[in-house]
């Protein structure tokens, strides 16, 4: 318990470089990040339905954060295990981070489907990486749906896989996000 | 009329002149009923094809033929705006709508990244040194790709300016930005390593293009102050003075080369700056045939030519290769008979009867005009010369010889030799001692007195009229050589050349195909060059005479004046233009496509050459001027393959390609790239492996239909004219394999399949001949048991016995018995042969054996027949029952206490012969052969075995029936 609350804190803290506080703001903290890894003898999924979310449509800044230990799939708890000490190093790197801004100019009064590209850096594993991220975004009044698929390659974000388990993990993870976002006012408060 | 000419051009004595020089502009458009086609940009590939970026799709173009690429989506504009080629030659494409596309297997395919593409207009590609791709958009920044992934770096980086227009690469691999707010220099590892602005002393922040010159300098385009540079040695921005007061406007794109600048402008069409040979800006907005005030883009090719994407299309032009001098203050210039370029590089010339002096002084251009023949008589002038002192020899068609002093305007008419004063004088020419006139009156020699270099002199002649190698009068043209010796063009008498002793005849005599000859001139390797009146020209070495004709590529038999040019090659006037024949070569090539030779005058002195080896042309209307640095390249570059296919299937022919059988109808389609002159390429190919010799052609495609399989290469040249000895040669290998039924490996198979059908069918007829064999074997000895155990002597021992006992008894029966005994034996010879006998017959047989068998043996012998009609009639091998029915008697004990029983019965299938066991105590030798002997021919019958049975009680042997067929 005492865990989580820092846990919270610690994404309060990197909420706030973000004006959340801002009206209209759309958030969600149950959005759901999925990955998998198609390596030649092994698939090995995860998902997390922790994805907290936050978008600016004043400033098309953005913020997708979620706790690494909050994955769970895997092919048993050994594998989620390994997960998180071997290779993400969750008690170091406790979150996978995205901030940054949407390259294209959208109006989000008007309902519709919009493709959008985030640019922004992605924070995995502590090691920082600039990234443009295809998205779909669906507005349908206070609502945004957010849907997006990317690549993440481990060794862009330094994460070392030993070679004994290479043909069980694959180089480049495919990650698919899906949250549901809504504005500050429809949105309970997330601490008290 | 003249004398008001001449009034005003005594009022632009020694004046600036405002010196009309425009250059020859062609339209390269694609289609001429479309005026919404737009073109952006321009590009040449590696292999010189000229690739346009037009609002209606990309298209390529080789000098007389475009191609068009449009992207598959047919939702997707095809508004291309940016053109560039990667390290692998790969042609990319950017599109208003933000689409990237490249060109694979001559198809565009969409530049996919994950991270997806922009949604702003694409303004430029690079493909860095490093292979690295950049792209510039309108609103959304730069983007490169790197290892795969597509980056940004926008006004959030800390970009001046997310419209950018323009990205180029410095010598040290940084890449610059031109955008609204003035440049980003960027690279992938740091993104924006710094930026210049107002701040920098850039003059204006919006930057239009970026070029590099050859020392590696940054030249600088923006909107409104023209061109600055960036001196990457001092590390800062500097304003040429040429451009301090720059007044043509918004910049769009400009190129740098040797120092020469083309500027295409928003509103002011192109402009150039060639600080060599003009001092100020040169505009082209009105003195043009092709007038056009908005220029977008504009690239130099491989060739010289300046490409211009403007308001009425793509246009070309020759650049300063050929400029056209066609008034000056003014005032048109026409009938320009004859030039002359003195020694200090001042153009003299004759229009409309005048003599005119143009000349630069501190880099300006000034005119001065000369008064020559009478005021009221004025009177064309034919021939000019420069002497050692600069005096000018003014020959005139009818008023004699003048002597001019261009300095001091002071003139002198040359006399003293009857008729002088009104002779025609052709040509003029001399040395140190002597001046030399062709008239049309004969040679006449003037020896320059000692004191020649007065205003005034006084000359002593030799008239040369009697000399009869010389002819009667006509004499176009003489020439001095370097080794002094003087060349004479002669009316009738061909060329005659005089070493300084004697007069040496070449004509028809000598071999020439004509007699008249009309111009002389020695090229850089001593060699002389004629033309003659109705023969085209002639080069003599000193030991033969080269004649260039028709069939070597000249268009006129008549050249009336040649010239040599800054690169040693001839030029040759005649009525259809210009032409330039190349030395090395002997290639011609012509250009009067190039510059609408209307009135080109074809008079012998209409050309001259300067110091610097531009060659000036007289014409009708104006002077064209030939600039030296243009070295025709007589061959036109290696000629490009475009496409190569197989027609079958649209598979492309790269070298090394095998063809399967059936892809052996081939197409390809090929350019020579000379844009100058794109009609005058031809083409020379051949096919090895299919052509025995080169084929010549003027055709850009050629198809190949059913080339039988083999090893193929296909040589293609291409050159302007004639002459291929020269040109390049690019090659396809490629390989057409043959059918599989004509393969090897297939014929092996065949051959193998066949050796094993065969080997199984002989194998078949040896098993059945085997079969036959045994079968005739097995019946053979089937024979001879049977014949052996009836003539077993226990047999007719017994028999005989029984008969014996029978006699006695009842005589009848012993008929019967014998009669029996009889047709058994007969039955026996009957069937012995036979493969089958009928159920009915075995019956038969069967049953006369039992009788004889049943009297002996008495009631304790009994046998049950149960045999269906209808199975008489089935087949078996004879004797079979007999055998088993002996069989039984011989194996078991007959006995009253237990009798033997033995029963036949059949079905359709078989017939079973029964019979109870009762083994006899001491068993009669038997050689187990009979029942074996029935099993194994069985076995060569049919396919159905006999069964034995032996149980407890019973012995039961089941023999299969064979039905008749």
């Amino acid at each position: 318990m005492k865990r989580n609350k820092l846990f919270f804190s610690l994404i309060i803290l990197s909420f706030c470089s973000f004006q959340i506080f801002a009206q209209q703001n759309y958030r969600c903290n149950n959005g759901s990040i999925h990955f998998h890894s198609n390596a030649a003898l092994e698939l090995i999924e995860a998902t997390s339905e922790n994805l907290i979310a936050s978008i600016d449509p004043a400033g098309k800044t953005f913020s997708f954060v979620v706790a690494i230990i909050s994955f769970r799939g895997f092919n048993g708890t050994l594998q989620r295990e390994h997960f998180n000490e071997n290779y993400m190093e969750t008690d170091k790197f406790k979150t996978a981070v995205f901030n940054g801004k949407i390259i294209e100019d959208i109006d989000f009064t008007i309902d519709s489907v919009y493709h959008v590209r985030a640019k922004g850096i992605l924070k995995i594993h502590g090691t920082d990486q600039e990234r443009i991220i295809k998205s779909t975004l669906t507005v349908s009044g206070s609502k945004l749906k957010i849907d997006a698929q990317f690549s993440v390659l481990l060794k862009d974000h330094k994460i070392k896989v030993p070679k004994v388990v290479h043909e069980k993990i694959a180089s480049e993870i495919i990650v698919t996000i899906k949250a549901e976002l809504k504005t500050d006012s429809n949105l309970a408060p997330l601490e008290r | 009329m003249r004398k008001f000419l001449k009034a005003f051009f005594y009022l632009c004595f020694f004046a600036n002149s405002s010196f009309s020089q425009s250059l020859f502009f062609k339209q390269v458009s694609i289609t001429r009923d479309n005026p919404n086609l737009r073109y952006n940009t321009l590009f040449q590939d590696h292999n010189g094809l000229m690739w346009m970026a037009t609002s209606e799709g990309l298209y390529q173009f080789d000098g007389l033929d475009f191609s068009r690429y449009l992207l598959k989506d047919k939702n997707l504009a095809n508004d291309v705006t940016a053109i560039s080629q990667d390290k692998d030659h790969v042609i990319w494409a950017g599109y208003k709508n933000g689409k990237i596309a490249y060109l694979k297997n001559d198809s565009l395919q969409l530049f996919n990244p994950e991270e997806g593409l922009p949604a702003k207009p694409i303004t430029s590609i690079l493909h860095d040194k490093k292979g690295m791709l950049w792209i510039t958009t309108a609103g959304e920044g730069v983007y490169y790709f790197n290892m795969n992934r597509l980056y940004n770096i926008n006004t959030d980086d800390g970009l001046n300016d997310n419209h950018a227009y323009v990205c180029m690469e410095d010598n040290s691999g940084h890449i610059w930005i031109g955008t609204d707010q003035g440049i980003a220099i960027c690279s992938a590892e740091k993104k924006l390593i710094r930026k210049l602005t107002y701040k920098n002393n850039l003059p204006d922040e919006i930057i239009r293009d970026l070029k590099k010159d050859s020392e590696g300098n940054i030249w600088i385009a923006t909107q409104d102050k023209g061109i600055c540079r960036y001196d990457t040695e001092k590390n800062k921005i500097e304003i040429p003075t040429a451009f301090a007061n720059w007044k043509y406007g918004q910049v769009n794109s400009f190129i740098i080369s040797d120092k020469e600048f083309w500027i295409a402008t928003e509103e002011n069409g192109l402009i150039n700056y060639n600080p060599l040979l003009f001092s100020d800006f040169r505009n082209f907005k009105e003195s043009n045939s092709i007038k056009f005030s908005k220029a977008d883009y504009v690239i130099k090719d491989t060739e010289g030519n300046i490409w211009i994407s403007s308001t009425l299309g793509c246009i070309r032009t020759q650049g300063n290769t050929f400029s056209f001098l066609n008034s000056i203050n003014n005032y048109k210039l026409s009938f320009i008979h004859t030039i002359l370029v003195d020694k200090n590089s001042n153009l003299l010339f004759t229009p409309d009867q005048q003599l005119m002096k143009v000349f630069f002084m501190n880099g300006e251009v000034k005119t001065k005009y000369y008064d020559i023949t009478p005021n009221d008589k004025l009177i064309d002038i034919v021939s000019l010369y420069e002497d050692k002192f600069g005096y000018i020899w003014i020959g005139t068609m009818g008023d004699g010889l003048y002597r001019l002093n261009t300095i001091n305007n002071q003139k002198q008419k040359i006399t003293g030799y009857p008729d002088l004063e009104h002779a025609s004088i052709l040509s003029v020419t001399g040395d140190e001692k002597e001046i030399w006139l062709a008239t049309l009156g004969g040679v006449i020699k003037c020896m320059l007195p000692a004191d020649y270099n007065k205003d005034v002199i006084q000359c002593s002649f030799i008239g040369l009229e009697n000399q009869k190698e010389l002819g009667d009068y006509f004499i176009y043209k003489i020439f001095i050589d370097t080794e002094h010796k003087v060349w004479i063009a002669t009316d009738g008498k061909g060329l005659v050349c005089f070493d300084g002793q004697k007069y040496i005849s070449y004509n028809k005599s000598a071999g020439l195909k004509s007699d008249i000859i009309y111009s002389i001139i020695e090229d850089a390797f001593g060699n002389i060059w004629f033309s003659t009146a109705d023969e085209g020209i002639y080069k003599y070495n000193g030991k033969t005479f080269t004649n260039y004709n028709l069939s070597d590529g000249l268009r006129q038999k008549t050249i009336t004046a040649i010239a040599c040019d800054g690169n040693g090659n001839i030029v040759l006037v005649s009525r259809k233009g210009i032409d330039v024949l190349n030395i090395s070569t002997g290639n011609i090539e012509y250009f009067d496509l190039e510059i609408n030779p209307e009135g080109i005058n074809p008079d012998i002195n209409s050309i001259a050459v300067d110091q610097k080896g531009n060659v000036w042309a007289g014409t009708e209307d104006g002077i064209i001027k030939f600039n030296s640095h243009y070295k025709p390249p007589s061959v036109a570059t290696k000629p490009v393959i475009k496409k190569a296919i197989s027609l079958a299937d649209n598979a492309i022919i790269s070298s090394g390609r095998k063809l399967k059988y059936d892809q052996n109808n081939i197409l390809v389609e090929f350019a020579g790239i000379r844009y100058a002159n794109a009609e005058q390429v031809n083409y020379a190919y051949k096919m090895d492996g299919y052509n025995k010799d080169w084929i010549y052609t003027k055709d850009k495609s050629i198809i190949f239909s059913g080339l039988p399989p083999g090893k193929y290469s296909f040589h293609l040249k291409a050159t302007i004219g004639n002459e291929f000895k020269h040109a390049s040669e690019t090659e396809v290998d490629f390989t057409v394999s043959k059918a599989f039924w004509n393969e090897t490996w297939f014929t092996l198979i065949v051959i193998f399949i066949l050796a094993g059908i065969a080997f199984f069918i002989l194998r078949w007829r040896e098993r059945e001949l085997h079969r036959f064999a045994s079968l005739e074997r097995e019946k053979i000895k089937f024979q001879f048991e049977t014949l052996k155990s009836q003539v077993n002597p226990h047999f007719l021992f017994n028999t005989f016995n029984t008969l014996i006992y029978i006699i006695e008894n009842d005589k009848n029966i012993a008929v019967e018995y014998v009669e029996n005994l009889s047709v058994f034996f007969r039955n026996l010879i009957n069937y012995r042969d036979k493969d089958l006998i009928t159920l009915q017959e075995e019956i038969n047989l069967s049953s006369s054996y039992f009788f004889l068998q049943q009297k002996r043996f008495g009631k304790s012998l009994v046998m049950n027949l149960d045999i269906p009609e209808e199975t008489k009639k089935y087949f078996l091998p004879p004797l079979v029952v007999q055998i088993l029915i002996e069989n039984a008697i011989k194996h078991n004990a007959v006995s009253k206490e237990n009798p033997l029983l033995i029963s036949l019965s059949a079905n359709a299938d078989k017939l079973t012969i029964k019979n109870n066991l009762n083994p006899k105590r001491n068993p009669e030798a038997s050689t187990g052969s009979g029942l074996q002997n029935i099993i194994n021919r069985y076995k060569i019958l049919t396919s159905e075995n006999v069964e034995v049975i032996k149980t407890e009680k019973d012995f039961i042997v089941s023999i299969p029936l064979i039905k008749p067929v």
